[in-house]
């Protein structure tokens, strides 16, 4: 009878307690990245990043598809609502043009903006995170020398609760990654696949929040506006050898010549002007990822 | 005589369902053609790994196909058509200048191609290579 009493009084407390870590959770805040400011960036080497991350595959605008106008646009229907690529270019008005690389780096690691919003992991950020200090910094440096378009961005077409972005602390809590998925495999190979290409983004399947299945990696699903769809690439399903994976990646051509289309062949042609050992590395982790993945990663807080 | 019969039924149960598989007319024949394309280019490539001789002559009647198969494209997909099996995507028909313009492309290196066939292995490789891209910048578009 006694602790029937309090039971009530414990639930309000609890219910208290956990709103206020939510609260403290979803105010987003920026890191202070000051430690990048001593860095110098290389825009030559900066261009060859902004290619393997396929920046310009998103945020060029649908009507100028080159890789230098990145003035967003681009429609991603996804079961959550229907998200635009924004505009990301130089434009002081309308793109990142007044940012800090303090601020590129919330963007890109930890999916914040300069408001201190949470991005929409439409944006791969999840996979981002884990870019290497020299490589953001020299990314940077490449995207100061691209032009201003000044365009507004779209708003997202998504609806509540989904509109409610604060909502994403709790998304990013149960689904920011740390580590590497594929600890064992090589090192360059892994870079390129699991934090630049970004390739999990879709060729890996969602939970039902949306993050990824790390326990399915590469395993392949439909894509997110649940048509195409989407291989898997762990070697349970693609059977290549690596020299056909590299010929791939560089031509386009499956190992029967037939010739890729949709968003493969954009992320190709990218793939076609990457370094041949860096294909090779790419190559060389696809046919590392056999069925083992490190367990439990999705548990670990995100850097806060 | 049991085995006869079985292999003859499963013989049409095999050749229904794979009629079933695409059950638009237009879709069908807009397939057969990209498949006797594929099969071109497969043939192409056989040389470049070295599964098949190199011979120009070859390379000439092949390009020479691709270029008339490049040639029927516009016509086949003129009519939107949809089918499950199908990868044409709808902007195909909201870009039908720019769709043709791609086949034309493919058309014009194919008989470049054939007019000029290579000599050697590498001059192969790079009319593949051009070849491959005219496929490319148009499946980028319009298959999905």
């Amino acid at each position: 009878m006694y602790l029937f009493s309090r039971k009530p009084l414990i639930i309000v407390l609890l219910l208290a307690a956990f709103g206020a870590v939510l609260w403290w959770h979803t105010s987003a805040g920026q890191i202070n990245y000051s430690h990048l400011d001593v860095l110098t960036g290389d825009p030559i080497k900066g261009g060859y990043i902004f290619r393997a991350s396929g920046c310009a595959t998103c945020h060029a605008s649908p009507q100028k598809p080159e890789q230098q106008v990145l003035a967003g646009g681009q429609a991603f229907k996804s079961k959550f609502g229907t998200f635009y690529a924004p505009n990301v270019s130089m434009s002081k008005n309308f793109g990142i043009g007044d940012w800090s690389l303090s601020n590129f780096a919330n963007a890109l690691k930890q999916g914040v903006n300069p408001k201190s919003q949470h991005y929409y992991p439409a944006f791969p950020y999840t996979s981002y995170r884990l870019i290497s200090d020299q490589d953001l910094v020299d990314l940077w440096a490449f995207w100061q020398t691209l032009p201003a378009v000044e365009t507004p961005s779209l708003s997202h077409d998504v609806p509540w609760p989904v509109s409610m972005r604060s909502g994403l602390s709790v998304w990013k809590l149960i689904n920011f990654r740390t580590d590497w998925i594929k600890t064992e495999a090589n090192e360059r190979g892994r870079y390129l696949v699991e934090v630049l290409g970004h390739c999990a983004e879709c060729h890996t399947p969602r939970n039902f929040l949306g993050g990824l299945k790390q326990n399915k990696w590469m395993e392949g699903t439909t894509a997110a506006d649940g048509k195409v769809t989407v291989p898997g690439i762990s070697t349970k399903h693609l059977k290549w050898t690596e020299k056909e994976i590299v010929d791939y990646l560089e031509t386009g051509f499956t190992p029967e010549y037939d010739v890729a289309g949709g968003q493969m062949a954009k992320v190709i042609e990218n793939t076609s002007k990457f370094r041949r050992e860096d294909l090779r590395a790419i190559a060389k982790y696809l046919k590392q990822l056999t069925v083992t993945v490190n367990p439990g990663l999705s548990k670990e807080l995100p850097v806060k | 005589m049991v085995k006869y019969v079985i292999t003859i039924a499963l013989t049409i149960v095999f050749t229904a369902a794979s009629a079933h598989e695409v059950q638009n007319e237009t879709v069908k024949a807009r397939m057969v053609s990209m498949k006797e394309m594929a099969a071109s280019m497969r043939a192409l490539g056989s040389m470049i790994k070295g599964a098949e001789p190199f011979d120009s002559k070859k390379v000439q009647t092949i390009a020479t196909k691709i270029a008339g198969l490049a040639r029927q494209t516009p016509r086949l997909f003129a009519v939107e058509a949809k089918d499950p099996t199908s990868e044409a995507k709808p902007e195909i028909w909201h870009n039908f200048n720019d769709f043709t313009l791609k086949a034309n492309t493919l058309e014009k290196k194919a008989l470049r191609l054939a007019e000029n066939p290579p000599m050697a292995l590498n001059g192969l490789k790079t009319g593949v290579r051009s070849l491959g891209s005219a496929c490319g910048s148009c499946h980028r578009s319009y298959r999905q």
